[in-house]
């Protein structure tokens, strides 16, 4: 588990060999986080995909389907340091990205110390973000995108790898504060957390109401994620496979040349670069997990759902119109024209 | 795998995706060409009646610059719009072929579908050419391999495309325009060789060209006097136009035009606008007036008034021509042998005029009576004093309830002299030619002997603007001129003009601190007044009836107002 991988591929038979270990590592940890959760097939690979490809992922569901225990078994699975942050409407800044205390040295005196926040781990666990004030909420714009954080004169650096999965309840909307765009766009993939299926909730009872619970390992390291993160940045993707993204990202854009008219009628705000940007890291890692050595249209189509959803802003129009994310993305897909 | 099986597989990859580029490229060449047929002939059937328009132009050019040869059948100018069509629609095909090139992705990536080799093909083919190919690229190659050598044995299967034909409205509208711009193109092309026609047989086309031919031959530019006075003064009457006459005997007309040198085609153009009895004063005696006299026959009992005036102006000249004019009255029978004594053009003739003047009265009254022309055939076979009498009789007669106008008209013809009512230089030539001194038309009527009556409208209308136009011979004005036709407003919308006002300060505002003073009830008077008020003083058990009580209420409120007032 701990071998030493060598992220820089310089020919075909050490792709092979990076690809494999890659899908390897991916079904382990897979394996892991599944003897805990039942189900929720999808949401499991976007997490993990998001984590492979560098990105964060928030979670939408409304509550007791098993977010919080998700992550906690990803956790658990991947072997790296995890801290939870429960949000609340009285949550300050310092109170997630840490604050100076005074502190008893040895000596008998005293002194300022800085004292990290729970932002400071590899994975963390957001949990229930929008009951937080904006105030609040962007204390993580940095660290999600820069990867540091910054309280006082102090800017930390953040250890790889780093990954904020954070949820939300998408039902008592009152007293809470929706994300800002700016932070929304900072996800790599926005997943929906729905009901489980009825063949699962058998096995659901079993493992959580029995005398035993089930014990997660650790499937690999967080330098070993590392690794694998920049054996996904390797993957190649065709000219025409960068064009199709790019005609996908600007179809959110109302007005745009490929924009169908769901789009321009319904949408008030497209996706940002970002977008592109989360369509092909999360293509590089589906291409692996799917066998192949450069992402395809196909991977593209695969994650365009988690990863353009929650970057376009429906106008009132679409709003008392019932349109949802899902739909505009569908028709985007079913609109662009694949290479 | 060593390296050089690695590099002969790729060498054979790369010779398989060119044939596998090749047999898509075929493929999509053919399903674009179909698409694009539809396209291009849709498009070019909303074009049709762009390549209607040089046939149109070339017959409006040939119809402009009167060129007398046939034109085009409408066969032939629809034959002209097809292949017109033809070969822009096969122009725009070529250039399409030629400019449009399948790039060897999307060739590729035909199979790519078909096979469901998720771009497996299409993404070595681009990296085969990439420089510094990295791992993950070789590895990518190599996995094409297998595929490529499945492709090859596979068939392309041809694309299902749209075959539908997508025809705008515009597309489906320009199909009648095109035949209605052919029709018209046929129609210019008809024309202008019934305007060839008339050229051999009246000697001049159009009565442009008779109107020049009548300046050149008339010495003295009478003509160009007359004729641009007409117009001038019959362009304000009222009457109907006399087009009818004017199209039913265009040969007569020609004929008359040829055979009269006195500016008569010039006065008949500008009348085709004008009442009939400016025609039948204007027409000559001859055969040739005939036709135009009988129809305008209905014309001439619409415009009585001004009919019957004329009759009693050529009437009143009857006088002057027999005040010892009848030399000149034998020379214009000389100089006219087709019927045209009664010309009223003839240069210095006012027995002439008079008969012309008799004549016109003569014709005028017939058209009115709804009768033949026999009996102005028989006025016009005689010669002499008594043959005019009996016309001015029947001029009398006809102007019988006539009314007002009838005087009026009558003041004018004694006014012109034998002019029939047109102060023209005629009779300015004709008292200098007796006299010496121009008389500027008094002193014809009174060398009649019988200045009838109303002496002072003479002088009047005699003296006016027109009689000062007409006495500068103008025949060059005349050339080319047609009729002006009815009068034509339009109007036209003027764009608001910008108004600078000063913004006045709050300051310079007067304090509102008086009264306001009285307001001041709307005054009810008269029939409404006592409307309103017997409304409200109805009795109570009416008022009951109303079905909403606040407008009761209301209603009381304001009879007290209405009753305060």
């Amino acid at each position: 588990m701990t071998s030493a991988v060598n992220p820089q591929v310089t020919d075909a038979d050490q792709a092979r060999e990076a690809a494999a270990r890659f899908c390897l590592l991916y079904a382990g940890i897979k394996d892991q986080v599944c003897a805990m959760m039942v189900g929720q097939d999808e949401v499991i690979d976007g997490v993990m995909t998001a984590l492979f490809a560098g990105g964060h992922v928030l979670l939408e569901g409304v509550p007791g389907l098993g977010k919080t225990m998700l992550v906690n078994s990803l956790s658990q699975a991947v072997g790296t340091r995890f801290s939870r942050i429960q949000f609340t409407p009285d949550m300050m800044p310092a109170d997630i990205q840490g604050t100076t205390v005074l502190v008893d040295t040895p000596g008998g005196g005293q002194e300022l110390r800085f004292q990290e926040g729970p932002i400071v781990s590899n994975l963390v666990l957001a949990d229930e973000i929008n009951r937080a004030t904006p105030k609040t909420q962007s204390a993580l714009l940095e660290a999600m995108q820069e990867r540091q954080v910054t309280a006082g004169r102090r800017t930390l650096q953040l250890s790889e790898p780093f990954c904020v999965l954070a949820t939300q309840n998408p039902v008592e909307q009152e007293g809470t504060y929706p994300l800002p765009e700016a932070q929304l766009d900072r996800f790599l993939f926005k997943l929906v957390v729905g009901y489980p299926k009825e063949e699962d909730y058998a096995a659901i009872l079993d493992r959580t109401t029995g005398s035993e619970a089930p014990v997660i390992e650790a499937a690999t390291s967080g330098d070993e994620v590392v690794a694998m993160r920049d054996v996904v940045r390797q993957v190649p993707v065709p000219d025409l496979i960068k064009t199709y993204a790019i005609h996908l990202m600007m179809a959110t854009q109302p007005g745009s040349n490929y924009a169908p008219a769901v789009v321009t009628e319904y949408v008030a705000l497209g996706s940002s670069p970002r977008g592109a940007q989360a369509l092909l890291l999360a293509g590089k890692a589906r291409a692996l997990l799917n066998g192949r050595f450069a992402v395809s249209c196909d991977d593209i189509r695969e994650v365009a759902l988690p990863a353009l959803r929650h970057r376009m802003l429906i106008n009132f129009h679409g709003q008392s119109e019932g349109i949802t994310d899902e739909q505009i993305v569908h028709e985007i897909l079913q609109t662009v024209e694949q290479p | 795998m060593t390296d050089s099986t690695a590099h002969d597989r790729r060498e054979s990859l790369g010779g398989n995706l060119d044939r596998l580029a090749e047999r898509a490229g075929g493929v999509l060449s053919r399903a674009r060409l179909t698409v694009r047929v539809r396209q291009v002939l849709s498009r070019t059937v909303s074009l049709l009646c762009l390549f209607a328009l040089p046939g149109l132009l070339f017959e409006l050019l040939r119809f402009l610059a009167g060129y007398a040869a046939p034109g085009l059948r409408w066969w032939q100018h629809a034959a002209l719009v097809l292949a017109f069509a033809s070969v822009f629609a096969a122009g725009w095909l070529w250039r399409d072929y030629r400019s449009h090139r399948f790039a060897r992705g999307a060739t590729l990536g035909l199979f790519d579908r078909q096979l469901g080799l998720a771009n497996r093909l299409a993404t070595a083919d681009e990296f085969i050419a990439a420089p510094g190919r990295s791992g993950f690229m070789a590895a990518a190659i190599d996995d094409a391999v297998e595929p490529a050598e499945r492709a090859m044995h596979s068939q392309a299967q041809p694309i299902h495309v749209d075959r539908q034909w997508h025809l705008s409205r515009w597309s489906l509208a320009s199909v009648p325009g095109t035949a209605g711009l052919l029709l018209l193109t046929t129609w210019l092309g008809g024309l202008e060789l019934a305007n060839a026609g008339g050229v051999p047989a009246g000697g001049a086309s159009s009565p442009d060209l008779a109107v020049i031919g009548t300046v050149t031959e008339n010495p003295a530019g009478e003509t160009g006097m007359r004729s641009a006075a007409e117009p001038l003064r019959l362009a304000r009457s009222d009457a109907d136009p006399g087009n009818t006459a004017s199209a039913d005997a265009p040969e007569s007309e020609a004929g008359h035009t040829a055979a009269n040198p006195s500016g008569r085609s010039a006065r008949q153009q500008g009348g085709d606008r004008r009442s009939t009895s400016s025609q039948s004063r204007g027409m000559p005696s001859g055969s040739a007036s005939r036709p135009r006299a009988a129809a305008s026959g209905q014309q001439a009992a619409r415009s009585k008034p001004s009919a019957s005036g004329q009759q009693d102006r050529q009437a009143a000249a009857e006088p002057q021509a027999a005040s010892g004019e009848r030399q000149a009255a034998s020379e214009t029978d000389t100089s006219s042998p087709a019927g045209e004594s009664g010309s009223s053009d003839s240069p210095g003739d006012s027995g002439q005029s008079g008969d012309d003047g008799q004549d016109s009265g003569a014709e005028s009254a017939q058209a009115q009576a709804g009768q033949g022309e026999g009996e102005e055939s028989e006025s016009q076979s005689g010669a002499g004093q008594g043959e005019e009498d009996d016309q001015r009789g029947e001029g009398e007669q006809s102007n019988e309830g006539a009314g007002e106008g009838q005087r009026t008209a009558e003041g004018e013809s004694q006014n012109n002299g034998e002019s029939g009512g047109e102060p023209d230089a005629r009779a300015q030539r004709q008292s200098q030619g007796e006299g010496g001194q121009p008389d500027f038309g008094q002193q014809s009527a009174e060398g009649t002997g019988e200045g009838r009556s109303s002496g002072e409208d003479v002088i009047k209308k005699n003296r006016g603007a027109a009689k000062a136009m007409l006495a500068v011979p103008t025949a060059d004005r005349l050339i080319g001129r047609r009729g002006e036709g009815p009068e034509q407003t339009r109007q036209e919308q003027s764009p608001p003009l910008e108004e600078q006002v000063a913004p006045v300060p709050a300051s310079a505002r007067p304090q509102r601190g008086d009264r306001i003073g009285t307001l001041q009830h709307a005054r009810v008077s008269g029939w409404s007044r006592d409307l309103v008020m017997s409304y409200f003083d109805r009795p109570q058990d009416e008022a009951a009836g109303d079905k909403t009580e606040p407008t009761n209420t209301n209603t009381d409120t304001n009879a007290g107002n209405g009753q305060g007032e």
